[in-house]
């Protein structure tokens, strides 16, 4: 995903802190505020992390 | 008297409604002959010729499989010579031999670099599709099957490729000859319309690669530096800086994976966390190395990046590999 001029590989960002990611990234962003792009990372982030299914649970009918 | 073999094969002359008819020709494609293993450059004529197939030729890895369009071509021309007759004593003639088809054309607005590029075709084997003004791909059928299209070919060594200067009536241009091959008979020359039912590739408007140069800036344990651009004939200090490549633009190898780079050094593929683009520099792009799930980077370690990119030739940049430091 792109946010402002840095694109990131999702998979290898992921975990990524706050402060790791201001201290990588301070100065080169561009177009957007740094502590904005991280929220925007983790809700990128949070959207693609694998979900455990859901488990249907089925209610028998009523005869 | 008995049938001579030829006039045993005669073939009918009716005409169907509506065939599609060969315009003028609006610019060439160059197409190697030959690939590097050995087969015959063509296209598949029993399928729609669509625009992805197209831009995966123009983009194709191997040199002597790519497609190498012009711009577009102007002041053509495309006679065959008269045929060679040998008269007798009685003043009866007899064919000895077709004329050559000798083809010129000039790309406007073109030199220096351009020129070079075409050059390179001279000496090679090397065939043309034909592309007219209504956006059809002529080429050749073969005598005995219609399943491919095959682009026509030159007779090797007649390619010539002239500067022309610029004058106060006139642009700079390239005047490009050549002569086919005497074995194409114009009487397998075939259409392949810009319909949809048939060919849905805009093969008029492709347009060749560019080539793609790099300049490390720096390289370390964590990260790269590197300045791509192209160059035209203003040099070095006017390069054209390549923008926009994300960190999905960058592979191990061609046809690998993306969002990676590569350390030759260990053989192994390098994991890219992310890639920025410089907001200052255009064409300067700084990319984080993640952690690696086999191996490190270590000083000295040569490291290889591979961008692929739709209308560009990295070949350069994958071969300027360079040591950790």
């Amino acid at each position: 995903m792109k946010i402002g001029n840095i694109s990131f590989n999702l998979d290898s960002i992921r975990g990524i802190s706050k402060e790791d990611f201001i201290q990588r990234y301070q100065g080169q962003l561009d177009g957007i505020d740094i502590s904005e792009a991280y929220e925007k990372l983790q809700t990128e982030l949070n959207k693609t992390e694998e979900k455990p299914e859901e488990k249907q649970i089925k209610t028998p009918k009523k005869k | 008297m008995a049938l001579s073999v030829c006039s045993a094969t005669f073939l009918n002359t009716g005409t169907i409604n509506c065939a599609p008819l060969m315009e003028y020709a609006d610019k060439i494609i160059f197409v190697p002959t030959f690939a590097a293993d050995g087969t015959r450059n063509k296209i598949a004529n029993n399928a729609i010729f669509t625009q992805v197939a197209l831009q995966a030729l123009i983009d194709h890895a191997d040199p002597t499989k790519r497609w190498y369009p012009t711009p577009q071509i102007d002041n053509l021309s495309g006679e065959r010579a008269a045929s060679t007759f040998q008269t007798g004593s009685s003043g009866r003639r007899y064919k000895v031999k077709k004329g050559v088809r000798s083809y010129a054309f000039e790309v406007m607005n073109m030199w220096g670099m351009n020129q070079a590029a075409y050059e390179s075709f001279a000496c090679a084997d090397m065939s043309v599709f034909i592309v007219d003004s209504k956006g059809a791909l002529i080429g050749m059928d073969a005598a005995t099957d219609d399943t491919y299209r095959y682009p026509i070919r030159i007779s090797k060594d007649s390619m010539d490729v002239i500067l022309g200067m610029p004058t106060p009536e006139a642009v700079v241009k390239i005047m490009i000859s050549f002569e086919f091959d005497d074995r194409e008979k114009d009487s397998l020359l075939r259409i392949m319309e810009y319909v949809p039912a048939v060919m849905t590739a805009n093969v008029a408007e492709a347009e060749g690669l560019d080539a793609v140069y790099s300049t490390m800036i720096s390289n370390t344990t964590t990260q790269f530096v590197v300045d791509l651009y192209a160059v035209h004939n203003g040099g070095s200090l006017q390069k054209v800086p390549i923008v926009g490549l994300l960190v999905t633009d960058f592979y191990d190898v061609r046809g690998g994976a993306n969002s990676k780079a590569y350390n030759v050094t260990d053989s192994s593929a390098i994991a890219l966390t992310s890639v920025t683009e410089s907001a200052t520099i255009p064409g300067r792009y700084t990319g984080v190395y993640g952690a690696q799930t086999s191996g490190t980077i270590a000083t000295a370690d040569v490291i290889r990046l591979t961008p692929v990119k739709t209308q560009r030739d990295f070949t350069a940049v994958v071969s300027n590999t360079m040591a950790v430091s």
